[in-house]
């Protein structure tokens, strides 16, 4: 019997968990993928969380193994700290240039041990932290990042850019470190397209007119993530940047930067749920804590999410108040003061908590600009990759053989975003299936 | 008059309950029955009538940080001024209450009279 396995080749742009997801699929229907990530390791956003909403599971304990199979997948090839540059040909034979950036370490040879960790010299701001700690210039994004190896930071590095150091190549026992890298080209003939390039943070005024960057204990969410992570910078004590004490009560304002004409005017999806997950997570770390959520309309609009919020107030104290906050002040001791309407009781009322926690507008990845002219297809009004038929075909772009799933395409959260990932390996599928005989013989 | 003064677009988000405005507002501080929300709310639903006989479009002081900080863009200092004509031009009792400053607090943008 046996069903003869698709000869094509597929191109996934994006390692988080909807690139990752869409090139399990596809391999396991024995599609040759390739995928292409712009950062050292697979991961992407989900790594940075510490749980997932309405279950509090661990992101990472999902994650890690979802990047193992990824990468270990006999019928996908990772390209990591990789980018797209041309896509040339149409649907069944395209064309794609990745350039593969130097690493200055051999992957071949790097065990990712960490020993030339300590002797690197140069300090740099940790994104995958939020900046809340250092990196050296030679460093692996995170604990478990996939691959396990090293990369320099060739803008950071001594070595690459005075020519004096070389402290990592000298304890590196498995002699990886190559100064000498260069950047190298691959050519793939692909038959359709995946876009998963997920989503970045939108921050500029929109926080700063809630004193973000002025007054220290106001922080942003994804910082909250990091701090309240057992893996983040403080080892999971919600430790406030004036002082590093623990807040005794935390404000969470929703909607910073989003549904605002003056910013974006969308909904980023996800907010109302993962401020209900911090503040769960704030109130079981600490019994004493308060946590308070301002948000415009609750929605909880996903299976079991209204439950959730439910929970939130009746066994984790956390106190929603509909409102969204003007303006915050600071106390003498660096506690902000909000000052809020009680839309309720048609109120001005103030409130003066230990932490503030930023909900920041989502915004589609700044790359999408770059990635939209290479692979040719068009973004919408606020940078998603345009679909042209949301309801019947919601992954289709308008380019014949071009995908897009996950948030690069539309606000939504992690469920939604793995569903549209297998969506969009069955419509390769389904398309390849009628371009058969055209991929067979190319 | 008013309708181009707040678009329907723009209401939508007053009515999820924003409050911004008055979280802002140093009047509101001041004067807890002062609302620039429910100003807003009904002019755009067209209730004039207790508005324009009403005090609370003359306690606006017109510093504009509702309008500034506005997440739907409302421009409320013109919408206070469009407001204030009218009740000037209908000669309430309110008006009438508010004396000589009146006249001045309505030019410009209501700043310049100081």
């Amino acid at each position: 019997m046996g069903v003869k396995p698709p000869e094509a080749a597929v191109l996934v742009i994006g390692g988080g968990i909807a690139g990752m997801q869409a090139a399990i699929d596809l391999g396991n229907m024995g599609y040759r993928v390739h995928l292409v990530e712009r950062s050292p390791s697979l991961g992407g956003r989900m790594a940075q969380l510490d749980k997932t909403f309405p279950t509090n599971d661990c992101a990472i304990c999902i994650l890690a193994p979802k990047m193992r199979e990824c990468f270990d997948h006999a019928d996908v090839t990772t390209h990591t700290y990789a980018e797209l540059v041309e896509l040339t040909g149409e649907l069944g034979g395209f064309k794609a240039r990745v350039r593969l950036k130097p690493r200055y370490v051999d992957t071949a040879r790097c065990t990712g041990c960490g020993e030339c960790l300590f002797k690197c010299p140069v300090k740099v701001p940790n994104e995958f932290n939020m900046g809340l700690d250092k990196r050296r210039a030679i460093y692996m994004p995170f604990l478990q990042a996939v691959p396990k190896k090293m990369t320099i930071d060739a803008s950071r590095c001594m070595q690459l850019t005075r020519g004096k150091c070389g402290n990592c190549a000298k304890v590196c026992q498995a002699g990886a470190i190559d100064y000498a890298q260069r950047e190298e080209m691959l050519e793939l003939s692909v038959a359709a397209v995946v876009l998963a390039t997920g989503f970045d943070l939108y921050g500029a005024q929109a926080l700063t007119s809630y004193g973000y960057g002025r007054i220290k204990n106001v922080i942003t969410a994804m910082e909250f993530e990091r701090l309240i992570c057992a893996s983040g910078p403080t080892h999971g004590h919600l430790e406030r940047p004036s002082d590093h004490a623990i807040p005794d009560s935390v404000a969470f304002i929703q909607c910073v930067g989003s549904r605002n004409m003056k910013h974006k005017p969308y909904c980023s999806a996800v907010c109302c749920m993962h401020a209900t997950k911090e503040a769960i997570l704030a109130a079981e770390h600490y019994p004493e804590l308060k946590p308070y959520i301002f948000y415009m309309d609750m929605r909880a609009v996903g299976k079991g999410f209204f439950k959730y919020v439910q929970r939130a107030q009746s066994d984790y104290r956390v106190t929603y108040v509909r409102s969204r906050p003007g303006e915050i002040k600071e106390d003498g001791a660096g506690n902000p003061v909000l000052w809020y309407e009680d839309t309720d009781s048609s109120r001005v009322k103030s409130l003066t908590v230990g932490l503030v926690v930023l909900a920041q507008a989502l915004l589609p990845s700044r790359g999408n600009d770059a990635l939209s002219e290479i692979v040719g297809v068009p973004l919408d009004d606020y940078g998603f990759f345009r679909i042209e038929d949301k309801l019947l075909r919601p992954m289709d772009t308008v380019r014949p053989g071009v995908f897009a799933c996950g948030f690069c395409q539309s606000p939504q959260d992690i469920p939604d975003s793995v569903t549209q990932a297998s969506g969009a390996a069955a419509r390769v599928a389904e398309v390849l299936a009628g371009q058969a005989g055209k991929v067979n013989a190319a | 008059m008013l309708r181009a003064l707040i678009r329907p677009d723009q209401i939508f988000y007053c009515f999820a309950d924003c409050g911004v405005c008055e979280g802002y507002c140093p009047v509101a501080r001041q004067e807890p029955t002062f609302s620039p929300r429910r100003i807003v709310m009904a002019a755009a639903q067209g209730n004039l009538t207790a508005l324009l006989s009403g005090d609370d479009i003359w306690r606006c002081r017109s510093c504009g940080r509702c309008s500034y900080h506005c997440p739907a863009a409302v421009d409320f200092l013109s919408l206070i001024r469009e407001l204030r004509e009218q009740a000037l031009a209908l000669k309430t009792e309110a008006v009438a209450r508010q004396g000589a400053t009146s006249k001045d607090g309505i030019k410009g943008d209501g700043r310049e009279a100081a």
